[in-house]
Parts: structure tokens; C-alpha cells; sequence
């Protein structure tokens, strides 16, 4: 392992082992970048989670559907959240959603859709909300 | 007359005509059709392979060199002095020669002028980039000479990179971390391409220029190249943004060699919301944690994060439409010419060229391959199971890759979204770029 300790600069044409010792410490140090990186940040995420979980109670809590509704796999429950919020307001919140099922149009071509959903993200990450 | 028009002819560019630059046209010519015609990297190509035109027509006053400083361009004994102090010379005199053990190299005057200091005398032993003379011309530099200081004094490629800080989200990544590693396993194929340059005779300096282009990223390429190997920035910058724009047709076919059709079926559970803090906390702690690791990568890392967190702050909308921007093309433009005006035909109609550009496959492969690998491996370990066809992300070449996994998950499940999942490793291959370029600076010596 005495390759690993390599820390001399490396010049002119280098011996194969020397070589291999020197790409080995560099491809250690771009993964202890990234995984003291990862490590920091998915402890932060947990922080802010738990923290978001604490303060939540004290808001008074948004109008939902009465029952989860069977949708499809493709509607993710954000898109189902801003459904339900949509029949609430105009039907009223005595409404039930049983299912939700994706337009014929907009399942014939995913990929179309998936890159919808990307654009929309893009334009609403582009501007300041308020 | 017909003497006068002969006269004239000779003052034309036509007289200085080299094999090589008709050969340089029809590179240039199949640049832009693959640009203009096949949409290949427009933005870059285009400007490429312009500047490659002007470098291969006898052009005046746009790179030629100021009169100033006249160094040495190689170690030895000054053996002869043509000029003294308060002398007029013009252009294209001999100024001085320097002889080594490997032959002679004569010092000649770009423009005329008038000598201000000699430093050297006949027998004195000199060093790569000593200063020989030091003259004085109202004729100024060319153009292009000011312009492509911004490459070799690497201003370019960080300014390029605040851009690319300010254009990415990096929700997706800090959503799912350990998407990270799979941008840290596609730099083996760097490491790995650095050894088969190595082997095949290219000094340390060159084979991490080339190795780098298994990173996919343009601007740490040049960044790299301009570096530790200035010569091959040409080769180098082209084979990088071409492969870039080959990447869905190299990527595929690796990335369904090793996987099953069971793992190509993997469905990724949502991304969770990303806050503001968060983003901003990361983009912070980016900055803090590469450069103390790496200090080599601070102007790239540095800058990156410093448009990231123009973006994602809130209140700097100015700045980051700037950023998104003006300043990313008019950057473009002037790297892109740049590089192009460093492809003259007696730089790159070598040997080496091919070479370089055969290598840049095999990165582009290792790379590929690293990614796939890692995540399946990952998958060893993880509940919520990682689909491979993301790893291929890892490599940069921002969102290009991103869109070939999606492209080839959707190809095994229609139904499959693996876009915004395949954006955390493809933001991180562009870190991972960053840190393995800053450790080659900090450890090759050119």
C-alpha cells in the first residue's frame, strides 16, 4: 500500500506502479471530496427536516381530500395536491377524489411530458415568487 | 503595368499559402457542417471553427505579437546578438540566437521597433523564458493576441464556470446525495485514460490534459490544458466539445451492455422538496470543503458556487440573469475563437491529434462504464434501490447525459422519469471534474 502515500509530484514519464499509486490518490481525494460532501449533506437534510416537522403543528393545517385517491404511478403527490386544492375550490370540500388518470394525450408520448414537467420547473425556478 | 501587378501579387496573401492550411479549411468546413447542419455543440463548434479559419488565412493584425519583452524560447547559450541598445529593427529581423544541445533557435522581431535594454550578451547562458531584449513599438498586438490572454492566463474558463453556476439547480443532488459518488466514479475514467496517454508516450502534463476529457467538461479542459499542456489545447478543446456532443450515441451502447433489463426497470422513489437554505448552505459548504481540500480547484470551485448562489439567494436577480446571460456568451465567443485560433495547421495536423482524439473515446467510455458500475454497487447496499442507467450522468456534459439516461430508461419503461434523478449525478460529475483537475495542478509539474 506504500503506493498510496505517493505525495512527490509527478513528472516526465512515470514507472506503470507509480503511475497506478498516483491516479489511485487522486481518485481517493475526489471521493472524499464528494463523500464528506454527501455525508454533510445528508445531515443537514435531516436537520432541516426534523426542524421543518417541529414547526409544522403550529400552522393551521391546509384543506386535503377526504380519502388518498387511487392515481396512477406517473402523478406524483404533488400534482395530485394541487388537483385536489383545484376541485376543492371550485366544488367545494364535501367532494371525494376516487381516482386520477392521465389524459390519453399527455401518456402517448412521456418523454414530451417529462420534458413539460422540466421546462415548467426551469420557468418557476427562473423567477422570484410572491 | 504587368510588373506593378506581379509586385502587387506578392503582397497579397496568396504567395503565403502552406500545404497545410487547405487541409485546415476542409477540418473546418466538416466542424461547421456538424455545428450548423447536425446541431453538434453549435455554441462552441461554430466559434471553433471559425477562429480555426482565420488561424489558416495569412491574416494580419490579429494574433501577431506586440514588440515588448523578447525571451528565450528554450534553455541555453545566447551565441548571437544582432541589435543594441537604441537600435531600429523591423519586422522580421534576427534578433538573437540561442543554442542548445538540440540545435539553434533564432529570436525574430513580430513588428518593427527600437530597442530599449539589451539583457543578454553573446556567451551568456540562458533559462526557457528569460528575457533577452526589452524593445519599444507603436505597433500594437493583434486582436486575437489580447483576446486569447483570457485562456492562457485563465480567466475563461472560471468565468465560463459562474455561468454554469448560476444556469444549475442542484435540488436533485442535495435531494439524494449519495448521487455524488456516482459523479466521483465517473473520474476514473480520467485516471485511467491519464495511464494509457502515459503508456503510450505523452508526458504526465499532457496525459492529464488529455485524461480530463473523460470529465466532459469543456472549460475545466481548456482550464486544465492551458495549464499543463498549452500545445495541445486545440486537440484537446475539440475532441472534448465534439465528444460532448456525441455522448447519446457513445453512452448507449455501454450503458445496456451493463445493465439487465431488470435493473433498466428500476423505478426511483420522488425527489423531496430542497428549501432555500438548503441550497444555499450547499452551495456554501461546496465552497468551503473543495477548496480546503483541494486548493488548485479554488477558481473553478469558487466560481461555480459563487453563481450558484447568486441564483438560488433571491436577491441578486440582476446578477444572475448577468451570469445566465451576457456573461457566459460573450465568453463563449472569445473562447471559442480562441481555441479555434490556436488550431493552426502546423499545431494541429499532427500524430498526436488522432491520438488525443482516440483517447478521448476511451474516456468517454471509462467514464461511462465507472458510473454504471458504481451505482450498481451501490445498489449492494441501498433499500431504495439507484437505476444504473443514471450513473452514466456522472459525467459532466450538462444536461446532455442527464437526457440519455432518461432516453434509455423510458426506452426499457415508458413510464419511467429518471430526468430529474440523473441530474444529481451529472451536477456532481461537474464538482468531481473540478476536484481531480485542481489535484493534477496541484501534483503534475509541466
Amino acid at each position: 500500500m506504500h503506493f498510496l502515500l505517493a505525495t512527490e509530484p509527478l513528472n516526465g514519464h512515470p514507472e506503470f506502479f507509480e503511475n497506478l499509486g498516483y491516479q489511485t490518490v487522486g481518485i481517493l481525494v475526489v471521493i472524499t471530496s464528494l463523500g464528506t460532501l454527501w455525508l454533510c449533506v445528508e445531515i443537514l437534510g435531516r436537520l432541516l427536516n426534523a426542524y421543518a416537522h417541529q414547526a409544522a403543528p403550529a400552522q393551521s393545517p391546509a384543506p386535503a381530500p377526504a380519502s388518498p385517491p387511487s392515481t396512477e404511478s406517473s402523478i406524483t403527490p404533488e400534482i395530485c395536491a394541487a388537483i385536489s386544492a383545484a376541485i376543492t375550490n371550485v366544488l367545494g370540500s364535501e367532494v371525494q377524489i376516487h381516482s386520477i388518470t392521465p389524459s390519453p394525450k399527455t401518456q402517448a408520448n412521456p418523454f414530451v411530458q417529462a420534458w413539460s414537467v422540466e421546462g415548467r420547473r426551469q420557468i418557476f425556478h427562473s423567477h422570484t415568487l410572491r | 503595368m504587368l510588373k506593378d501587378y506581379l509586385d502587387f501579387f506578392q503582397l497579397t496573401g496568396f504567395p503565403s499559402i502552406t500545404w497545410q492550411m487547405p487541409v485546415m479549411w476542409a477540418i473546418v468546413m466538416v466542424l461547421l457542417y456538424l455545428a450548423v447542419y447536425k446541431g453538434f455543440e453549435p455554441l462552441l463548434l461554430v466559434p471553433i471553427a471559425f477562429g480555426a479559419l482565420l488561424a489558416n488565412l495569412p491574416s494580419v493584425g490579429l494574433v501577431n505579437e506586440p514588440i515588448g519583452a523578447m525571451v528565450s524560447p528554450v534553455a541555453g547559450s545566447v551565441i548571437e546578438m544582432h541589435v543594441k541598445p537604441g537600435e531600429f529593427f523591423e519586422e522580421g529581423a534576427l534578433i538573437a540566437v540561442v543554442s542548445n544541445p538540440e540545435g539553434r533557435e533564432e529570436i525574430h522581431a513580430h513588428a518593427r521597433g527600437q530597442v530599449s535594454v539589451a539583457h543578454k550578451a553573446v556567451g551568456d547562458r540562458v533559462l526557457a523564458g528569460s528575457l533577452l531584449v526589452t524593445a519599444y513599438s507603436s505597433e500594437p498586438g493583434g486582436l486575437f493576441y489580447y483576446i486569447s490572454r483570457g485562456i492562457e492566463w485563465e480567466i475563461f474558463p472560471p468565468l465560463i464556470f459562474l455561468g454554469v453556476g448560476a444556469l444549475t439547480d442542484f435540488g436533485p443532488l442535495i435531494a439524494r446525495p449519495i448521487t455524488l459518488l456516482l459523479g466521483g466514479a465517473a473520474q476514473i475514467g480520467v485516471a485511467v485514460t491519464f495511464m494509457a496517454a502515459t503508456l503510450l508516450g505523452f508526458t504526465v502534463g499532457e496525459s492529464a490534459s488529455i485524461g480530463i476529457i473523460g470529465g466532459a467538461d469543456g472549460p475545466t479542459a481548456i482550464f486544465l490544458s492551458a495549464k499543463l499542456a498549452p500545445h495541445l489545447l486545440p486537440a484537446i478543446a475539440v475532441a472534448a466539445y465534439s465528444y460532448m456532443a456525441l455522448v447519446p450515441l457513445i453512452q448507449p451502447p455501454i450503458m445496456r451492455a451493463l445493465t439487465s433489463k431488470q435493473e433498466r426497470l428500476i423505478r426511483m422513489t420522488s425527489l423531496r422538496h430542497v428549501g432555500k437554505l438548503e441550497k444555499l448552505i450547499f452551495a456554501l459548504l461546496v465552497t468551503i470543503l473543495c477548496i480546503l481540500l483541494v486548493p488548485a480547484a479554488t477558481s473553478l470551485i469558487g466560481m461555480l458556487m459563487l453563481g450558484n448562489f447568486f441564483r438560488e439567494c433571491g436577491v441578486t436577480d440582476r446578477l444572475v440573469k448577468t451570469a445566465q446571460n451576457e456573461i457566459i456568451n460573450i465568453i463563449t465567443i472569445f473562447l471559442g475563437t480562441s481555441v479555434g485560433m490556436t488550431m493552426t495547421g502546423t499545431r494541429f495536423l499532427r500524430q498526436e491529434t488522432l491520438l488525443i482524439i482516440g483517447l478521448g473515446v476511451v474516456a468517454f467510455g471509462v467514464s461511462t462504464a465507472s458510473g454504471v458500475l458504481m451505482a450498481k454497487f451501490l445498489n449492494l447496499f441501498l433499500k431504495k434501490k439507484i437505476n444504473p442507467l443514471i450513473g452514466s450522468a456522472g459525467v459532466s456534459a450538462v444536461p446532455m447525459a442527464a437526457r440519455v439516461s432518461q432516453v434509455e430508461g423510458q426506452r426499457a419503461d415508458p413510464n419511467n422519469y429518471l430526468l430529474m434523478h440523473a441530474m444529481g449525478p451529472n451536477v456532481a460529475g461537474v464538482i468531481g471534474t473540478a476536484v481531480i483537475a485542481g489535484y493534477y495542478i496541484a501534483t503534475v509539474t509541466r
